[in-house]
Formats: C-alpha cells, structure tokens, sequence
C-alpha cells in the first residue's frame, strides 16, 4: 500500500510545475505515449529525476533514523537532529571551499567526504552523551538531542561563514542549511543511486546488529555479540545512509524521526519489519513535502524567471516534522 | 566580622573588575569599530575627523553608519544578557533562554511576515506587535514546558516551536523574496549591517521600559530560585511573577529581533559566564553584569563579523552561534550542571 501511494504522489508531483498536468497525462508520458509531444520531454527529461532523487533520499533517511532509533534506543533519534546531516553538509561545503574545482559538490567522491563529515560529528555528539551520562549510547533521549542541537547550531553557523566568504562555488545556501530538490536533474540521480546501492548493501550488513542492539544489552551478550563493535558498525551504516541523502538533497530534517514513528504503530518495532517500512515511509514523506513545496512555490505570483520562488523541501519537513517532535518530547519525558 | 563578609567582598570585587573589563573592552572596541573599515582612519587622526576637520565624506561615515551600529550592539547585547538572566531564574531552568524557547522565532516570524510581504505596519508597530508573537509562542512553549519535569526536555520542547517558526521564516522568505540570502540570514541568525540612528532609537525606547522593569523583578527572582512553594510562603505570587519575567524578556527579545533578528547564544552565555565570576547567583548582582558582559560580547562578536573577513561581512548571528554553542557545551560538561537531572 505504501508503494501504491508512493506511485500516486509521484504522478501529482510529476505534475506540478510551470506546466500543469494531469496524473493521467503524466501516466502516459510515463508510458511513452504522451497525448503531446513536449510532455515526454517535460515529465520525463526534466521532472522525473527530481521524483526519482526525493523517493530514494526520503527511504536512505528513514531507514537511517530507523536504524539510529534503535541503536540508541531514543525515540527523538533523527540524522537531522544529532548533528549527522550538519556534519555531512559541513564536509561537502569544506571540501568544496578548498579543493576548488576537482572537488566539487558534484564530485562522486562527495558522498565519502559527506560520510566522514557525519562519522565525525555524530560521534561527538554520542561522546558527550556518554561522557555527561556515562550511558555508552550516548547519553539519555534529551541529553543527547540537546547536544545535538548545540552541535548543529554551531557547525550550520560555521557553514553559513563559509558560504559567506566563498559565495561562488556553490550557489544555494538554502540546500546546506534547510535542503532542498530545487533544479535536481538526471546527474544529481546519476551520483545517487550508486550510494543509495552501498546504504542498501551497508543496511544488510547490519542489520543483525541492529537487531541485537534493538533487543537490549543483555540479549547482545547472550547471542555473543560484541555491543560496542555492533553500535559502531550501525552507526556507520546510519551515517552513510544519511550522507548520500545529504549530498542530494541537503541537510533535511525530521523525515528519519517521522518516517520511522509513522510506520511503528503499524508493523511493530523489531528492526527486521521496521527498516524496510520506515525507508517507504521516509520515501513517502520527501515525496510528499517535495510535493507540497513544489505546489506553493508555483501558487505564488511570478516574478519572471529570475525571481523563480522555490520553497525549499526542508523548510516543509520542519513545519511538520516540529508538532511530531512536540509531541514525542511531550510522551517520552513525562 | 560576619562568615558572610569575605564571599560578599570577593562579589564586589568580581563585579569591579567586570565592570573594568567591559568598560575597557567596550572603548577599545569603540575606537577599533570607528577607525577601521573603508575609509580606514587613523586611530590618532580619528577626533580631528569627528570634530570636523577631515573629509565631511569621512565624518558622515563615522557618525552615521559605523556609530550608530556600535552603539545598537551595545544596547541590542545588554537587553539579551538581561532576558536570558531573567528567564534562566524565572523558570530555574539554567539552560532557558529566548533563542532556545521559541521567544526568538516568534518575533522574528512577525518581523519577517511584516517586512516580506509588506503588510502596512508603522515602524512603530513593529516591535509591539514582534512582542506579542514572541509571547505567544514563549507562553506556550513554557506552558506546555511546566509540565514536563527535566529542564532539558522543556528546551526541547522550544525548540520544537523553534523548528516550525523557522520553517516558516525559510517560506516566508524564499516565497516572498526568492534568491536574498541575506535576508535569509537576517531572519535566521541575526545580523547588525546596515543599520541607523533609526533603529537605535527604536531599541532605546523599548529598553527604557524594559530594562528598569527587569530590575525591579530581581528581588522576586531570589525568592523564586527557592522553589514555588518556599515562594509562595514568603508571599510572592509564583504565576504573576513568571509572567512579568517571561513579560519582560519577551519585550527586550522583541526590541532587539524587531531591529537585528534573533542572535542566538548571548542571552544563554552571558549570564553564566557572570554567575561564574561572580560566585554568587543573586539575581541583583546577576542581572546587571549579564546586561554588561551581554553588552561586550555582542559588540566584540558584530565588530570580529564585520572585520574577520574583510572585505566580505559575516552575520553577527553566525560569529555567536559558531562560538556560543560550543561554549555552552564546554560548561555543560565541566560544570555538569544540575540541568542534567
């Protein structure tokens, strides 16, 4: 049902634009039999790659909140709030400002330099959990997204210095600091689906571990399983997830945390069911607010080509992600 | 001679050599602040230029442009030391501040509602009505905070409202006015460019009401840090105070998002780096030497944006943010403050 929905948005969003069309349009272009010629071109050759990068970065961040949600065994786990999809922003914006052209945000190297970037700022975030907490996942719910708060406070300040000074190799502030699918074509689908292949490869690989971290400490060390080697491997997994959708869609928020507590009433939360469910719901919701944000930005008068608003994805995903987030504080801090 | 009398005498002493150092500090930066820049005047030619015997051109750039941006950091820095001290004891929550409840984001929501879309609001108006939304998110956020009992989860619960108002500043401004990053960073961090005498009086109006009403409520802070009940035995009405200290802080938040944006971290810090050398946490010692090293910090953060990068210009927003966070998280750590309870 999931899927079925994730095609019905994708005809709508395929849709929307400076050229409406019809699901039943866009339904044929798809087909190859569009009713007018440009259709194909339009859907196909300038729409559809936006549709194919928001569903496949939307299920890379709900299986990576999934998997961190387990992993901590926090309920407000998300990349967006631990300070992994800052991190992984930080890195490309570094990497960019001083590698010059060999470097650049469309590198196929980005994805790795995004992951160090997430490897290093997540695991200052756990380390001062556990050094505040003494808890080895990182301190309590709270504690540790408060650290993740300050730590993606600081490291989308240091972002915006860098866009500041080296204003020209980069074009948008708004994908590094709020993310967004504005002008996502075919090579920005090109760089993703290799790295959308590896999370999926990393996600097999530990999904035992999640698995055994999701069943508590003591079971961990029944079966054998080393804890402190098991949390890193899915915490490396989680951020790999999380910078490959970083490098495409920018430092989005929340749709790890939403994805994961949607799915969770409806198919329980053992990680085997949860991941594949969160990762069609995260496709789900990016889809969706890449919708909404598409629809309003086209609602508004146009200001000529030049002055084009583009409501950047990320800035949806907060407006709903935030009441969810209330909500959980509300549940899980009583 | 009272126990008392050497902790008093080590107070008097802090509170001295804070006042020296943000008196020297705030000069040297003044100084600093007028000469530097383009033109680029000579510290020793720089009150020949002011009295009028240089270039007009020069004189009208000190005056009006670099002057009035020094003297706006000041005042904006002193009203956000003061709401981040009122707030952190009014709610006994040493982790409270208007950046980190929603208080910021609802001012500059209407702010930024106002300016984009050009609805026809006096400039007057503005800040009242920058007030109004930053009380109503604040007394939501605190209301719905009060119920929580971890002083961590009532700040993450801010920032939930925190995270849906800045999303719909980011609507606000890429729908209204697309492709203006630098608007964008003025809703989002804060910034001081580009500002007049205009503005600074519209910041000198408000902390004078502001401020002296925040001084008042000092006497009831010190009984509220006693807890509610002690409180209300010693006769203090716990809910009317909260709500004149969340009143009051609203207000300087206000006056400053209405004419900077919401520059983060200085009303978290500043009162702690005070309680500290202080040694004391009495709210009548604590407020104005917030407001004081409020005051230094903010003027030292606009003048290394303006400068750091020359000849570009960072947000004064950024230089707090980049250096505030990681401070409240060095002090979370050392100090293991009673917040993580």
């Amino acid at each position: 049902m999931g899927l079925a929905l994730v095609v019905g948005i994708e005809l709508i969003h395929l849709g929307s634009g400076t050229v409406r069309l019809t699901p039943d349009e866009v339904a044929h272009a798809l087909l190859g039999r569009p009713e007018q010629p440009w259709h194909e071109d339009i859907v196909v050759g300038l729409r559809l790659p936006r549709g194919l990068v928001a569903i496949t970065a939307g299920a890379m961040l709900g299986a990576a909140g999934a998997m961190l949600q387990a992993v901590t065994r926090n309920a407000l786990a998300d990349p967006g709030l631990l300070g992994i999809s800052s991190g992984a922003a930080l890195a490309i914006v570094l990497a960019a400002s001083w590698g010059g052209g060999g470097m650049s945000v469309g590198s196929p190297w980005a994805p790795l330099v995004a992951t160090g970037g997430a490897v290093v700022v997540g695991a200052v975030v756990f380390w001062l959990g556990w050094r505040q907490t003494g808890s080895a996942a990182g301190g309590g719910t709270d504690v540790m997204v408060l650290n993740g708060l300050m730590i993606t406070a600081s490291v989308s300040a240091l972002i915006s210095v860098i866009l500041t000074l080296d204003g020209s190799v980069f074009g948008t502030v708004l994908r590094w600091l709020v993310g967004t699918l504005h002008a996502t074509a075919w090579q920005d689908w090109d760089r993703l689906w290799p790295w959308a292949v590896v999370g999926l490869v990393a996600v097999a690989a530990s999904l035992r571990a999640v698995t055994v971290l999701w069943a508590g400490a003591e079971v961990a060390t029944t079966v054998g399983v080393e804890i402190s080697r098991a949390r890193m491997v899915v915490f490396a997994a989680a951020a790999v997830l999380s910078a490959g959708a970083v490098c495409a869609v920018g430092a989005i928020a929340f749709v790890g945390l939403v994805a994961a507590h949607l799915v969770r009433p409806l198919v329980g939360s053992h990680p085997v069911r949860l991941l594949p469910m969160a990762a069609v719901a995260g496709a789900l919701l990016l889809l969706g607010a890449d919708t909404i944000a598409n629809v309003l930005s086209f609602a508004v008068p146009d200001g000529g080509i030049a002055a084009r608003a583009s409501l950047p994805t990320g800035a949806v995903t907060a407006l709903v992600g935030g009441p969810l987030l209330l909500a959980l504080v509300l549940k899980e801090t009583r | 001679m009272s126990p008392k009398a050497p902790a008093a005498s080590r107070r008097v002493r802090a509170a001295i050599g804070i006042l020296a150092v943000t008196v020297a500090g705030l000069s040297t930066f003044a100084v600093f602040g007028l000469a530097a820049g383009r033109p680029d005047v000579p510290v020793v030619d720089l009150w020949s230029v002011l009295s009028g015997a240089g270039d007009e051109r020069v004189r009208i750039a000190l005056v009006d442009l670099r002057a009035p941006r020094l003297v706006l950091a000041l005042l904006a820095g002193a009203a956000l030391g003061l709401a981040g001290a009122l707030l952190q004891d009014g709610l006994r929550n040493p982790i409270a501040a208007p950046e980190l409840l929603g208080v910021s984001n609802g001012c500059a929501v209407v702010v930024a509602a106002i300016a984009i879309l050009g609805l026809p609001v006096p400039r007057a108006a503005v800040t009242p009505m920058a007030l109004a939304g930053g009380m109503a998110v604040g007394a939501v956020a605190i209301l719905v905070g009060m119920r929580l009992r971890s002083t961590v989860a009532q700040v993450l619960c801010g920032l939930a409202f925190s995270s849906v108002l800045s999303g719909a500043i980011v609507a606000l401004v890429t729908l209204g006015a697309p492709a203006n990053a630098g608007l964008l960073y003025q809703f989002l961090l804060g910034s001081l460019a580009n500002r007049g005498w205009a503005d600074v009086q519209i910041l000198v109006i408000w902390c004078a009401v502001a401020v002296p009403a925040a001084l008042v409520l000092a006497r009831s802070l010190n009984v509220l840090r006693l807890g509610d009940d002690a409180a209300a035995t010693l006769g203090i009405a716990v809910l009317r105070t909260r709500i004149a200290v969340l009143a009051v802080a609203s207000l300087l938040t206000a006056a400053v998002v209405a004419v900077c944006g919401p520059i983060g971290f200085v009303a978290l810090v500043a009162p702690h780096l005070v309680r500290s050398m202080l040694g004391t946490v009495d709210a009548r010692w604590v407020l104005p030497m917030a407001a004081a090293v409020g005051a230094l910090v903010l003027v030292a953060a606009d003048q290394t944006a303006r400068m750091i990068a020359d000849p570009r210009e960072l947000a004064a927003g950024m230089v707090t943010a980049l250096v505030g966070a990681p401070l409240l998280v060095a002090m979370l750590q050392w100090r293991r403050m009673s917040v993580l309870s």
